[in-house]
């Protein structure tokens, strides 16, 4: 199991109520590996630890696999989920079944959202089935890392400090040309780590030398405490 | 019949006009003065005058009725010019005084600049609104080149631009010193690898000429800038009397179409797909250009990935690049870059190139921009291969296109062109949905959110007739006329933006409308005299500053460095930022006779800003809000 500096450790047990464990994969591929590119801002990362809990999805791999090509899947994330340029990696060993719902339903992202109606959930839960059934090897799986919940007040600082605001607004609010929309309400941290160890797409990759885990639990806490945005109904000049 | 470029403009064939009558006064002088000069080689001829005798004699001419440069004049009014854009230059001093006194500084009116960069750049964006040329003039070698980045803008964006050059050529025409370093051999050599043509005429006719030649070739697809060189001899020897030089006619060449084997073929394959896409670069060049672009798309009920600004915001065939994903005919109409509109680029250490081309998709090109291109710069991208190429006007050549899909459509193609069609019109729908739901992120964030900036622009200017320079507006804006947008590019080269913005208001003054500019506070900073120029002659504007304070896409580029190198990201800042003091742009372009507001911080301040700004530039004055902003 990878685990944060005692010293680090230790801060963070100051300032926080209490732990949780987040699984998380950190597993440097080669290089061609690395650059399975994606430009658009896409932010919903897959790839990470087959040891996380998450829920198993019930559904047919095999009309999965047909309707991730029906349903255009392949043309972002690749024939075989690897990801592209414009889609990130999705499989094997796919997110969390509710973030892989919550995007796919609600994208925080330039994805376009299918409804019900374009894709039911008993069609989700085939493609995530045959996402599962790509099968990630043993190598891919990997120590879950230790990751206290963060404080959302140094997460603020850092989030200038680091530079992420420069892609993403200072209130993680996205621009169309530079980056996805953070927050509030962030998708999965395994999600958030994965893409900044290990971006699929155009952003800079954030190692530990430059972000350390524990300052990521720290901007994850920033984008949760973010409040909830007006209505547009109620802003008259976004009036239809 | 050959001539010499030398006795077509030197003193001797001035004196032979001058002894014709046209100079008043003439005073020959008899002192012989004795040049040094270098041994004669041994077997060198003898000289055709004793050595003690100075060939160029001593000729004291003090005026002159009718300078060459009154007939350039003459001719450049011929071509239609209402403008002149120039910060003044010594070698084109009798081209100045023909302007404003023959001339009657009208048609073409003289505009002072304060950089050539900004002088060009000014012409780059009326043209882009005009759809014809300014004139410029630049100043021999160092006018040229504070100039050449603008030119090099105006040739990436296929913008035509009309150049005359100061120079003076015959070495003993210039005085010693200054006169030398601003004399060149061949003056526009500098920008030939980024210009379409130029010329050093050698005498009145010939500048007719050539003046008449290089407007056709600026303003003929794929326009592009041209220089014509006016040798200072020539612009301050008079005209002469025998052999009287004329201005020609001009005929402008008649846009290139799409032969019919092709046109043919490109329509087969449009009605018989089933997912084509059309990508449109710069088509159309007016209202009538966007009906026609309308017609075909609708024709087809096919999605248009409109990269140049031309079809109506609100059309429901506008698609976004999701849409190539499923395509299996792409039809790219004038595209700068056709491979990068299909291909990625990923800027990873590693630099993989991904692809959104389906393996069997075919390609359809029509542009002119292939027809043209110089081998040193890269301007003209990666080489994409197209199924058909035309090299052709797509305005020209999508009536004939229009005509044969509609004759190859059957009922039941109709019908799916329908369902197509409809299915469009509703993700358009859903699309514009989300952006507005996406918008509500961080409204009252300080700094501004750059969606707050544009809402706010929108709804001070949404109720005017107005046009956007410059910057950006997002999905709120209704685009309907052609003016609203500008359509040209450049090679994105900094400083660009604020002069361009001044022509393209100027363009728009005739007309009265209210022009609208998100003006950069990097790109300002480069040559912000330009806002003098604008307040000088009384040019409406509306300025409105996205100030983040930085060289933003530099200080990505360089926080991408310290991520890639793991060095932290401290000292990304380190010459990228506009800090410490902060600049104030109102003040800025206070001093320069702007209305002005700002630093503003707090975004409920921004609309009733904007809505002073807008009855100031209503009542033809150029205002700047200041509008500190997030970085993108």
């Amino acid at each position: 199991m990878k685990t944060l500096p005692a010293a680090r450790r230790s801060l963070h047990q100051a300032r926080v109520q209490s732990a949780v464990r987040v699984p998380f994969r950190i597993t440097f591929r080669s290089a061609a590996g690395l650059l399975l590119a994606a430009s658009c801002a896409l932010f919903l990362a897959g790839g990470y630890a087959t040891a996380r809990a998450q829920r198993a999805a019930s559904g047919n791999a095999q009309n999965g696999k047909s309707l991730y090509t029906d349903k255009m899947c392949a043309q972002c994330h690749g024939a075989s989920a690897e990801g592209s340029t414009i889609g990130p990696k999705i499989g094997p060993n796919p997110p969390a079944y509710a973030d892989f719902v919550n995007q796919i339903r609600n994208p925080i992202d330039k994805m376009p959202a299918f409804g019900p109606d374009s894709v039911s959930d008993a069609q989700v839960a085939d493609i995530y089935a045959f996402l599962q059934s790509l099968g990630g090897s043993a190598a891919e799986a990997s120590p879950a890392v230790v990751l206290a919940p963060g404080n959302a007040d140094n997460g603020k600082k850092i989030f200038v400090a680091y530079g992420c605001f420069e892609c993403h607004g200072r209130m993680a609010q996205g621009a169309a040309a530079t980056g996805p929309r953070l927050g509030p309400h962030p998708i999965a941290i395994t999600a958030v780590l994965q893409e900044l160890r290990h971006p699929a797409n155009e952003m800079p990759p954030y190692t530990e030398k430059t972000v350390s885990n524990a300052e990521v639990a720290d901007i994850y806490a920033f984008l949760q405490s973010l409040p909830d945005p007006p209505k547009p109904d109620s802003i008259p000049l976004l009036s239809k | 019949m050959k001539k010499s470029p030398k006795t077509s403009v030197d003193r001797r064939r001035f004196l032979k006009g001058a002894a014709a009558g046209t100079v008043a006064t003439l005073v020959a002088g008899s002192k012989a003065v004795a040049a040094p000069r270098a041994a004669a080689p041994q077997n060198a001829t003898a000289p055709l005058l004793p050595a003690e005798v100075d060939p160029r004699g001593v000729v004291d001419v003090l005026t002159v009725d009718h300078p060459g440069s009154d007939f350039m004049v003459d001719v450049i009014k011929s071509l239609g010019f209402e403008y002149i854009a120039a910060n003044p230059g010594s070698s084109f001093r009798s081209l100045q005084e023909s302007f404003v006194n023959y001339g009657g500084n009208k048609s073409p009116e003289w505009l002072t600049c304060t950089h050539e960069e900004s002088s060009i750049a000014m012409s780059h964006g009326y043209a882009e609104v005009e759809g014809k040329p300014m004139l410029n003039l630049a100043h021999s070698t160092v006018g040229l080149q504070h100039g050449s980045m603008a030119i090099y803008n105006a040739y990436a964006g296929r913008v035509p631009v009309f150049i005359i050059l100061g120079n003076t050529i015959d070495e003993n025409e210039r005085r010693a010193g200054v006169e030398w370093y601003h004399s060149a051999q061949d003056a526009a050599a500098m920008v030939r690898d980024y210009t379409k043509w130029d010329d050093t005429p050698i005498s009145l006719q010939h500048f007719a000429d050539s003046a008449m030649r290089a407007y056709r070739i600026a303003t003929t697809l794929p326009m592009m800038p041209v220089v014509l060189v006016a040798d200072s001899a020539l612009q301050e020897a008079p005209v002469p009397t025998e052999r009287r030089p004329q201005i020609p006619k001009m005929t402008m060449d008649a846009a290139p179409q799409g032969d019919s084997g092709s046109v043919a073929e490109a329509a087969r394959l449009l009605v018989n797909a089933e997912n084509p896409v059309i990508i449109a670069g710069r088509v159309a060049r007016s209202d009538e250009g966007v009906a026609r672009l309308a017609a075909f798309a609708e024709a087809l009920q096919a999605p248009v990935i409109d990269e140049g600004g031309n079809l109506p915001s609100k059309h429901p065939l506008l698609s976004g690049r999701g849409v190539l994903r499923n395509a299996d005919v792409i039809l790219g109409l004038e595209l700068s870059d056709f491979w990068g509109t299909l291909n990625t680029v990923r800027d990873q250490q590693i630099r993989e190139v991904s692809t959104v081309l389906r393996p069997n998709a075919k390609v359809i090109s029509i542009r002119t921009g292939e027809t043209f291109i110089h081998a040193n710069y890269q301007d003209f991208q990666h080489y994409m291969a197209a199924d058909i190429e035309m090299p052709a006007d797509p305005d020209a050549t999508l009536p004939a296109l229009t005509e044969a899909v509609k004759k190859l459509t059957t009922d039941d193609r109709k019908r799916a062109f329908q369902d197509r069609g409809a299915k469009l019109a509703d993700a358009g729908q859903k699309a514009w949905d989300r952006q507005r739901a996406e918008a509500v992120y961080a409204w009252d964030a300080s700094p501004i959110s750059t969606t707050r900036l544009s809402a706010e622009l929108w709804g001070a200017v949404k109720n005017e007739d107005w046009a956007l320079i410059g910057g950006g507006g997002n999905f709120l804006w209704n685009y309907t006329k052609y003016y609203q947008r500008m359509h040209g590019g450049s090679a994105a080269g900094v400083g660009f933006a604020s002069p361009a913005a001044v022509g393209a208001a100027l363009a728009h003054r005739k007309y009265g409308r209210v022009p609208i500019h998100v003006q950069n506070d990097g790109d300002l900073m480069y040559a912000p005299g330009v806002l003098w120029t604008a307040a000088h002659h009384k040019i409406p504007m509306l300025s409105l500053m996205h100030n983040n304070r930085a060289y933003h896409q530099e200080v990505m580029h360089v926080q991408r460095m310290c991520d890639r190198h793991q060095r932290g990201i401290a000292n990304a800042s380190i010459g990228t930022t506009l800090l410490e003091p902060n600049i104030d742009y109102a003040k800025l372009a206070a001093s320069m006779g702007w209305y002005s507001e700002g630093p503003i911080t707090d975004p409920k301040d921004l609309g009733p800003a904007l809505k002073r700004a807008v009855a100031r530039v209503k009542a033809g004055e150029p205002a700047l809000i200041d509008a500190v902003t997030q970085p993108r």
